[in-house]
């Protein structure tokens, strides 16, 4: 799919609203979910798994990550910057792991509680429990 | 302000595991009981299921209350620094709030203590800087009660597996449940280290048992409500029996603000504030404070006036202080085929053996697997530490290891600090303006010491169940309380050194009682509810038996 094929289906979904990331900005996010959790021949990735569906949902008003509404889109637009999200998967993982080890304390933390985030939306969503071995049976 | 017309003999602040008991037994036997409860029904639909806020997990929230509107101050000890926290972050020591308190949500695994549990400071001595010192009263004085919670909550086990306990003089009304493939897993290495294991004793039906049915064995148990009600607590048992009884009255949604005494000190009622906002002033002769140890505590110091400066029964300067907890020290095996069966309720085999008789350290406590842990508390709390935090391999792990993880923990008894302790912040105030409160200090060094050895048993006992990887957070000094919250109005002969009497009487006011974990002079190396259980029915006992 090409940048603009993406960017119209991401605002047909309506799981993918937001008040909080342009859709240029939720494309790049997308991305980056998939290689926090790449999806892989068993299992959805990051960004059709549940994890982008949570990040977009509670960084609204009242939402769990709502205090971080205003580093998401700094933090994206700096990777957009690079041309994030058409890079190959490897270039990806090194920039992101660029962010991990960066000697900027405030950037390596945002970058641990963005993967945080991603984790959390991804084991909450049902969707991924029988993926685990997580059965409810009532 | 009202004064509500008092048609009642009794008044009960907190209806939670000790409140709802004392509430059922007072109103059974005659009493016109007020039952004043700060929060609201705790069921399914309130409770809910979202993993990332809930009484087990509260990354962002709370599902069993309370709500936001009840901060406290945390100090830390090392720093000094305080802050204002809400109920579901690090630091407030939260319980829940609600009809059945704790219970409503809680784990129900239904220990009695240890008979040495009651005398520590004479079994171990007092080490310096600790306020350790022995119950008044003894196993002895207890096991009937423990018998009648057993009886009345339900409580299944298997009695003559409690080789660590005298003799039981009655069995578990039902039979405790099957061992899971976990349990046989750990029991294999607990025999090869010649470690005798028990089925911890849940207060969870196995069959149908007072009126509700059999566990249906799901996997949503602690932290969350009973889907088809066979959790047992005070909201389904002995609370229902004070309504049935007509002699009760439950007010939800009532916030107790204070006690209030006459001229001379004695306790007249208490004013709370109804579900809108009113401030109302209600009268009994006998005044119960149940709201759990760090708001029984607040209450009483929120309570001063001329005749009583420093709060209700704080003459000398010990209401709040001794604040306990459990340490958990928690060790995670890595075994390599799966290990979870997939069926609830979990805790399926426990190692009593290091309560008591550790060389070197004083104390111990009870060892045993734990509950269903979700696929999220599984990655933040029990994964690898050497997983990276990101990309396929951490995905992988949780894809090939959640069902093959395991964890061995327990309840250490803590040696009590007497700074470790709730006080009242000058300056914070909750929505009713209500001053908060303020927690400070730490547990003693001891509790630290005895709970690295546990971290240590643990561990033992995975390597020799065959686990190929094991790890584990060293436990430090930090202040504890939370879900097993005690210790901050103990009981004792000697009023310099405890808040209640051996019948849990505020000293010096003779109609004025403690019904909650607050009277724990030690909390045990065991989970605490039954224990709080056990020492409602006596004071209930005691109340009608004097009133
Ligand atoms: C998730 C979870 C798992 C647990 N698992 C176990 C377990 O397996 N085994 C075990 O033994 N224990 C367990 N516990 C702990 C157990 O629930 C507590 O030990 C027990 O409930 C404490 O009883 P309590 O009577 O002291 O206070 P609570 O049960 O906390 O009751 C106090 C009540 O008073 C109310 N209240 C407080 N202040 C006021 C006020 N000012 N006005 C009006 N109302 C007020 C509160 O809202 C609350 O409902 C668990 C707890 C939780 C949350």
């Amino acid at each position: 799919m090409s940048d603009s094929e993406v960017l119209s289906q991401i605002s047909k979904q309506s799981s993918s609203r937001s008040t909080v990331l342009a859709p240029q900005q939720i494309v790049c996010l997308s991305a980056v979910l998939d290689r926090i959790i790449p999806p892989d021949s068993e299992s959805a990735g990051g960004s059709t798994g549940g994890a982008l569906t949570y990040i977009l949902r509670h960084l609204e008003e009242g939402g769990n990550l709502a205090p971080f509404r205003s580093v998401y889109p700094v933090f994206l637009d700096a990777l957009e910057a690079d041309g994030f999200a058409a890079l190959l998967p490897a270039d990806q993982d090194k920039m992101l792991g660029g962010q991990e080890r960066s000697p900027d304390p405030a950037a390596r933390r945002f970058f641990r509680s963005l993967a945080e985030h991603a984790q959390e939306g991804y084991y909450t969503s049902p969707a991924n429990w029988s993926g685990v071995g997580f059965e409810v049976t009532g | 302000m009202t004064d509500r017309p008092t048609p009642y003999e009794v008044i009960v602040v907190g209806a939670g595991a000790g409140g709802g008991v004392i509430a059922g037994v007072l109103a059974e036997a005659g009493k016109r009981v007020l039952l004043l409860e700060r929060g609201g029904t705790l069921d399914l639909a309130t409770t809910k299921r979202d993993h990332l806020r809930n009484q087990r997990l509260s990354a962002y929230g709370v599902n069993a209350g309370p709500s936001g509107s009840h901060p406290r101050v945390f100090v830390d000890w090392k720093t000094g620094e305080a802050r204002t926290l809400a109920p579901w972050e690090d630091g407030y020591s939260n319980n829940a709030a609600g009809i059945g308190g704790g219970t409503a949500v809680y784990g129900a695994q239904a220990w009695r203590f240890h008979p040495l549990d009651f005398r520590m400071a004479s079994t171990y001595g007092v080490p310096d800087g600790s306020s350790l010192a022995d119950w008044p009263i003894g196993y002895g004085d207890l096991a009937p009660f423990y018998q009648r919670a057993e009886r009345e909550i339900g409580v299944a086990g298997d009695a003559s597996a409690m080789i660590h306990l005298p003799p039981y003089e009655a069995p578990y009304p039902m039979a405790p449940f099957p061992v899971s493939r976990q349990g046989e897993t750990l029991r294999r290495g607990a025999d090869a280290l010649g470690w005798a294991t028990i089925t911890p004793p849940l207060a969870v039906n196995t069959e149908p048992y007072g009126g509700r049915p059999a566990c249906i064995r799901c996997q949503h148990c602690i932290g969350f409500a009973c889907p088809v009600d066979s959790k047992n607590g005070s909201h389904n048992t002995l609370i229902p029996r004070a309504l049935a009884s007509g002699r009760c009255d439950l007010v939800v949604g009532a916030m107790a603000e204070r006690l209030e005494t006459d001229q001379a000190g004695r306790i007249l009622g208490v004013t709370f504030f109804d579900a809108d906002g009113q401030r109302v002033s209600v009268r009994a002769e006998v005044v119960v404070l149940a709201g759990g140890a760090i708001e029984t505590a607040r209450l009483l110091l929120n309570s001063r006036s001329p005749a009583h400066p420093g709060g209700i029964g704080n003459g000398n300067d010990q209401v709040g202080r001794n604040l306990q907890g459990h340490y958990y020290p928690t060790a995670v095996g890595l075994f390599s085929d799966d290990l979870w069966d997939g069926l609830g309720p979990g805790p399926s085999t426990a190692v009593t053996r290091f309560g008591h008789g550790n060389e070197g350290v004083i104390g111990g406590a009870m060892l045993a697997d734990d509950f269903v842990q979700t696929p999220i508390i599984t990655w933040k709390r029990r994964r690898d530490p050497d997983l990276p935090f990101w990309g396929a391999e951490a995905k992988e792990w949780m894809r090939r290891n959640y069902r093959r993880v395991t964890d061995v923990k327990g309840p250490v008894q803590e040696i009590p600090s007497p700074d470790a302790r709730v006080t009242i912040d000058p300056l914070v105030t909750d929505r009713w303006g209500i001053p908060v409160v303020r927690l400070s200090g730490a547990t003693h060094p001891e509790t630290v010491r005895t709970a690295t050895f546990m971290l240590d048993r643990a561990v033992e006992w995975l390597g020799a169940a065959g686990a190929v990887k094991i790890w584990g957070t060293p436990p430090s000094l930090a202040l504890s309380g939370g879900q097993h919250q005690a210790g901050t109005c103990r009981m004792g002969e000697e009023p310099k050194t405890s808040v209640t009497d051996r019948f849990c009487r505020v000293h010096g006011h003779d109609n004025l009682y403690v019904g909650d974990g607050s009277v724990h002079v030690t909390n045990g190396g065991f989970n605490p509810f039954l224990t709080i259980m056990a020492l409602a029915y006596r004071t209930a006992d005691h109340i009608t038996n004097h009133w």
